[in-house]
């Protein structure tokens, strides 16, 4: 797969994301984000739960792909 | 570490609104072990203040000492650190590299600075590690934006490596140098009910210079030694979507997570990831959450089992090889007394994840584990969170 079939992957699977999510969607208001607010609806880890996954864990799986970013560190 | 440029942004983009947050003092411990006796400890903490207004700033430090970094490839014969057993020359438990003690520290430390303000968020970050043949520097920025109501949050961010790799002994000969990494990646959430989000990220990352490391030279047909040569740039792109929808059992909210993510680069590795969470209330404060993780890779275009040599490209790196892996894990957060106050904490957590991966013992390969069982490994993490 080359870059430009790389770059032209990203930009149109962005492009029709940004398309179809805000369109027909009902609004939901301030008041009715009380479930929203709550920990169990945040899918992301915590901030150091974070850090160790993305320092650690792809060297300790020996995978390339398989998290956010396989880069900037060596683990050797 | 790209990871840790993007997780404010991403933060913003799955919950759509951004957090509410006091000075705090975060803390956690961190101990792994795997099938190939491998051992790492990692303490690390993070201080967050507010400085006025909007702005805050944060300060992360991170200590990782380990036995082997953790792949297990086959230097055997390499008569440089070949041997395992050997305490004071004992190789990579994963990886491969080499290690010239018994135990390998590396340092790490980000300081940041986020803004936040109506729906509009900045943050800068600066992120320095260093251990004894590998030194890191990343500068970072991101952003998001909401808007419709805040239903709708538009995140970016993008990340810069300055990475330099400097092998020591003989290993010196077969490689090392400069490497640079950039990473830029552009998110879009939606609220769509009260208990219903979605999410789609993308991120471009290219890598030139010195990509991999010595420490895995590869043998050839005539079971000679040669060095490990990989192409100098790699462009890699990844798609991340994600749906998260909220229930109640009883009076307790809970939610399910499903998070697929798609990787691909121009060395034509690809893999797919398929995670899913289940964070359950126990009560107000309790929360247990529970996660099972899919992965499946496949190989760098000129990977192969065995070389003749000449190649223009060969690797023994483990990590561009095909594989599978499973990961079940189970975490449990929750606080300690209103009374307690002063300097003892206020919420505490736990958790172990348990990771399979297809990869079958072979001791000639520093598997050690038997030839019909997989690797296998283990991680386990204590933190202690305060108000300041």
């Amino acid at each position: 797969m080359n870059t430009r079939k790389i770059v032209r992957t990203v930009l149109g699977l962005a492009f029709v994301a940004a398309s179809m999510l805000p369109s027909g969607c009902a609004m939901v208001h301030q008041k009715d984000r009380e479930f929203l607010a709550d920990p169990v609806m945040n899918r992301a880890p915590d901030k150091l739960e974070g850090s160790l996954d993305g320092d650690n864990f792809p060297r300790r799986e020996g995978s390339t792909g398989g998290s956010s970013g396989a880069g900037g560190g060596c683990g050797c | 570490m790209l990871r840790k440029a993007f997780a404010f942004s991403t933060l913003l983009v799955l919950t759509g609104h951004a957090q509410d947050e006091g000075d705090r003092l975060d803390t956690k411990f961190e101990v792994f072990r795997d099938r190939n006796d491998v051992t790492a400890v990692s303490p690390i903490f993070l201080l967050t203040k507010g400085i006025g207004g909007n702005t805050t700033v944060d300060w992360e430090g991170q200590v990782d000492v380990v036995t082997g970094a953790s792949r297990e490839l086959g230097t055997q014969g390499s008569g440089q650190y070949g041997k395992l057993t050997t305490a004071s020359n004992i190789l990579d438990g994963v990886s491969g590299a080499s290690q010239a003690g018994p135990w390998e520290p590396r340092v790490g430390s980000r300081v940041g600075l986020g803004w936040d303000d109506k729906g509009r968020a900045f943050s800068g970050s600066f992120y320095a590690s260093r251990e004894r043949d590998y030194q890191s520097l990343s500068p970072a920025v991101g952003g998001s934006w909401d808007f419709g109501e805040r239903n709708t949050t538009v995140s970016w961010g993008g990340s810069w490596f300055f990475d330099k790799e400097f092998p020591y002994g003989a290993w010196a000969l077969l490689g090392g140098g400069d490497k640079r990494v950039q990473s830029y990646n552009l998110g879009l959430s939606q609220i769509l009910t009260p208990l219903l989000l979605v999410g789609i990220n993308g991120t471009f990352t290219r890598t030139t210079g010195y990509i991999g490391h010595p420490y895995n030279p590869v043998t050839t047909l005539d079971s000679g030694l040669v060095a490990e040569n990989l192409p100098r740039k790699k462009d890699a792109a990844d798609l991340d979507g994600q749906i998260l929808q909220g229930f109640h059992i009883g009076p307790n909210l809970g939610s399910i997570g499903v998070e697929y993510r798609g990787y691909e680069d121009s060395w034509d590795l690809k893999s797919h990831t398929v995670t899913i969470k289940w964070s359950q209330h126990l009560s107000d404060a309790t929360i247990l959450r529970f996660q099972g993780r899919w992965y499946r890779q496949w190989g760098a275009a000129f990977v192969q089992s065995q070389y003749l040599g000449d190649e223009t490209y060969r690797t023994a790196d483990i990590r561009y090889y095909p594989f599978t892996s499973y990961l079940l894990g189970a975490k449990a957060v929750s606080e300690f007394p209103d009374s307690w106050a002063g300097w003892l904490p206020r919420r505490w957590d736990i958790s172990y994840d348990h990771l399979w991966r297809n990869t079958q013992g072979n001791i000639l390969l520093y598997q050690l584990y038997p030839t019909s069982a997989w690797y296998m490994q283990g991680t386990a993490r204590v933190g202690l969170s305060w108000d300041i």
